[in-house]
């Protein structure tokens, strides 16, 4: 860099040098010699040294310019001091070679801090240029203190400096590895001892070997003096005394025997057969009053809890069970009795029977009455005795197919026979299905032939049933055997021919048919019916009211059997015994022929009557609004019935010329006398404010609350006693017993007061 | 001792080399030595803090290092 710099100064040199006086050319010769001792000074770091006296020098310059010429170029003037610097940098370079000492004492100068385009004095330079200018020379930068505080800007006071946390950090390290490493010293010094592999190392086999044999002298010898304390007890008696202990010792202890009568506190049955159970005495309270020992194996009391558990569980989890358990089913099959509301079976007190719960070892007799308890109940389960055994085993649940399997195809079912009362049509005859059944009832085919000997067969047997008890069937069977019995005799007296048969088939119009044990209903029947509303008919008396139902078929009373007084055989409708109406008696089916007004008064007041002119004292009375309403159309209106026409033509025509036909006359003479008075429920008028809030509570459905009715009650009281109070005396009538007691006492005046009064009295 | 560094933006940036106690002048003096200017055309600012010339550097808190604007008037 600094050799581009000269460079360019080389350049201006150039530039300049034509400008320049011959002095200052011979000069530049002169450089240019020392040019490559100066590029070889540059290259060095402390680059662009400013000589002190550079601005003198160019003062120097000025003025000996100035002292030149005055006239010389003003440009040129400009020139230097725009690039004052430069110049001086020259100037430095021009006059380096009149002063070798500067030079060396450049080389001296200390390096400037920065390498930056920058000018910079150094200390002593600078110490000249102060002196120069006549200021105090640079004080001298303190050197920081020797015990590491340093001062502060203004010098005052010393800063503790900031402690080196990476030097802590190590020292703390440091410290930390000299702690364990003295834990490790006392911890070995501990631990030394002598190890056996060690200690062993300088015996050697040799020693070892001696050692147990020590040992195993040692040990002989201990054996011979046993034997020999064993030979001295043994002369003594003293091992006869010792077994004679031990034999009685056996003898005392606890043996089968003492086992007799000590009760087990478990089934029998809990305890397996040919099985070894250990028996342990049971936990008992110390201060219990019966001092019974009982034996219990531990398995099987807990055995017997999550029993007993389980059961609780089930119990409490079955609130309602629609099924039994399965258990329960094959307890009940056994023959034990079901328990009913079972989770009310809990006893109390269970505990208490405890006590005596289980078996005494020894007892034989238990063990036999189980066994008999089993033989029962090997009997039972084999169906002895009269009782039969069923299981109550359900077959399993299968999902349901929609189709039929081969069993289903196969199996046929026997249609029931329809029982009890059945509404019959009239047919002819009533025929005892039973009898078809068997193929003895005829059928009802004309051409069937019945033979004589059967019918006198026939015959006798109804004489026969007539003869039994009254049961119903034989009553049904008896009366469908005589009708079939009358049916024989007529076919018997006239077999018809096929043609006489299709004649009568002929005759016999399908209406007929149809109409058979129902009610003819045509047009003028209805019309008859509906003449039934009509508020006067029927109430004169002159209408048969079995005329509706007149038109029924007629039976044939030669089939009609006895009657009704056979309560328990098939019964008929009512519409059979229904006498048959004379077609004759009316013309018309509904109305009746009108009484004639010829037959004198009555018939006149009969017509009357019938008419409705004249109402009967004692009659029905009218179906009147009640029922009335109830037939009347609920959603019917006046409107509805001209709602299309209207709106379509009244419309139209208004369309084209609307308005009034009239000319509107305002009504001058009507003075309507309005008077806008509201009464409230009790018939008091009520003022504009009541009102409002009556019909305000009317329109929201909603009424005032408990308090405020209290309060309005009141005052209307209030008013009322108001009303009553006379004007001239007080609620008390004090004025009035005023006056009463000057009456009295005849005096203008009366005496007030109470102790006095007292004393006159 | 100090060092304070001026620089006019303009190609002219000199290290100068001052006591706390001098006055702005006195550095005016030694800046206008370094650069050739004359001392009474030159400003130093520190942002919108013109510098007179009768106060201390000290005063003024210029610590070293500082950089100071150098304008001309």
């Amino acid at each position: 860099m600094g050799s581009k710099k000269h460079k360019k100064e080389s350049k201006k040199k150039k530039h300049r040098s034509r400008s320049r006086s011959p002095l200052q050319n011979e000069e530049r010769e002169r450089k240019k010699h020392r040019k490559h001792k100066d590029r070889k000074r540059d290259r060095s770091p402390d680059v662009e040294e400013v000589p002190v006296d550079s601005h003198l020098v160019k003062e120097k310059e000025a003025t000996r310019s100035h002292s030149r010429s005055s006239s010389e170029s003003r440009d040129r003037r400009a020139r230097e001091t725009s690039r004052a610097a430069h110049d001086d940098a020259d100037n430095n370079r021009e006059k380096s070679s009149e002063s070798e000492a500067r030079t060396a004492e450049r080389s001296q100068s200390p390096p400037s801090t920065s390498g930056g385009a920058q000018e910079s004095l150094s200390v002593d330079e600078t110490n000249k240029l102060r002196a120069k200018l006549g200021l105090k020379p640079l004080e001298h930068a303190e050197k920081p203190a020797e015990d590491g505080k340093i001062k502060d800007d203004l010098g005052e006071f010393y800063h503790k400096p900031a402690a080196n946390i990476s030097q802590q950090k190590k020292s703390e390290k440091i410290r930390e590895k000299l702690e364990v490493r003295k834990e490790k010293r006392k911890i070995e010094q501990k631990l030394q001892t002598t190890l056996l592999a060690e200690e062993s190392e300088d015996d050697d086999a040799v020693a070892w070997v001696q050692k147990s044999r020590e040992i195993d002298k040692q040990k002989r010898e201990a054996a011979k003096r046993a034997a020999m304390l064993d030979e001295m007890d043994a002369v003594f008696g003293v091992s006869e005394l010792v077994a004679a202990e031990a034999a009685q010792e056996r003898q005392q202890s606890y043996s089968r025997h003492m086992l007799r009568g000590l009760r087990v506190a478990h089934d029998i049955d809990a305890i397996a057969d040919e099985r070894d159970v250990v028996l342990t005495l049971a936990d008992k309270e110390v201060l219990a009053e019966d001092k019974e020992d009982v034996l219990v194996n531990v398995n099987i009391v807990d055995d017997e809890r999550t029993k007993k558990n389980l059961l609780e569980a089930k119990k409490a989890k079955a609130g309602y069970r629609a099924y039994d358990d399965e258990a329960d089913l094959e307890a009940a099959a056994l023959g034990f009795a079901r328990p009913v509301l079972a989770k009310y079976d809990d006893e109390i007190h269970k505990g208490r029977d405890d006590k005596t719960r289980g078996f005494h070892i020894g007892d034989d007799h238990v063990l036999e009455a189980k066994h008999f308890r089993d033989l029962m109940r090997q009997e039972r389960l084999q169906g002895g005795g009269e009782k039969r055994l069923e299981s109550l085993h359900l077959p399993q649940l299968r999902l349901a197919s929609d189709y039929l399997d081969e069993h289903e195809i196969q199996a046929k079912f026997k249609k029931s026979k329809r029982k009890g009362k059945i509404r019959k049509k009239a047919k002819h005859e009533p025929i005892d299905v039973d009898d078809y059944d068997a193929g003895t009832a005829p059928l009802e085919t004309d051409d069937t032939d019945v033979k004589p000997e059967q019918l006198s067969a026939a015959a006798a047997g109804a004489d026969s049933d007539t003869t039994d008890p009254d049961t119903e069937l034989q009553l049904a069977l008896a009366r469908a055997r005589r009708l079939r019995q009358a049916e024989a005799a007529r076919s018997l007296r006239h077999v018809p021919k096929v043609e006489e048969i299709l004649e009568n088939v002929k005759e016999e119009p399908a209406e007929a048919e149809a109409a058979a044990s129902s009610m003819v209903l045509d047009a003028t029947a209805e019309f008859c019916r509906t003449l039934g509303d009509i508020p006067t008919y029927g109430q004169a008396g002159n209408r048969d009211h079995l005329a509706e139902i007149m038109d029924f078929e007629r039976e044939d009373m030669e089939v009609e059997p006895e009657g009704d007084s056979n309560a328990g055989a098939w019964s008929r409708v009512d519409v059979d015994n229904e006498k048959p109406a004379d077609l004759a008696a009316g013309s018309c089916v509904g109305l009746a022929a009108e009484p004639s007004l010829g037959a004198g008064v009555w018939g006149a007041l009969q017509l009357a009557l019938s008419k409705g002119y004249l109402e009967r004292a004692g009659a029905a009375p009218m179906p009147h609004s009640a029922a009335r309403h109830l037939l009347a159309a609920r959603h019917y209106s006046i409107e509805d019935k001209t709602y299309g026409e209207d709106d379509k033509y009244g419309r139209r025509e208004r369309g084209g010329h609307s308005g009034p036909l009239q000319d509107f006359r305002e009504k001058n003479n009507f003075r309507p006398n309005i008077k806008l008075e509201y009464v409230d429920d009790d018939g008091r008028p009520l003022c504009p404010k009541e009102a409002f809030r009556y019909l305000s509570h009317k329109f929201h459905g909603k009424g005032p609350g408990k308090n405020k009715q209290e309060k309005r009650i009141k005052k209307a009281v209030q008013e009322g006693l108001m009303k009553k109070m006379s004007s001239t005396d007080t609620p008390l009538g004090t004025l009035q017993m005023l006056q009463d007691k000057q009456r009295e006492t005849q005096s203008p005046y009366i005496v007030l007061s109470g102790v006095k009064r007292e004393n006159t009295n | 001792m100090l060092e304070v560094t001026c620089n006019d933006r303009l190609g002219k940036k000199v290290r100068v080399k001052c006591n706390p106690d001098d006055t702005v002048g006195d550095l005016k003096k030694l800046i206008a030595a370094q650069t050739g200017t004359r001392y009474d055309k030159i400003v130093l600012k520190k942002w919108y803090t013109v510098f007179k010339d009768h106060i201390k550097l000290s005063d003024y808190e210029i610590h070293d290092g500082m950089n100071l604007e150098l304008y001309y008037q």
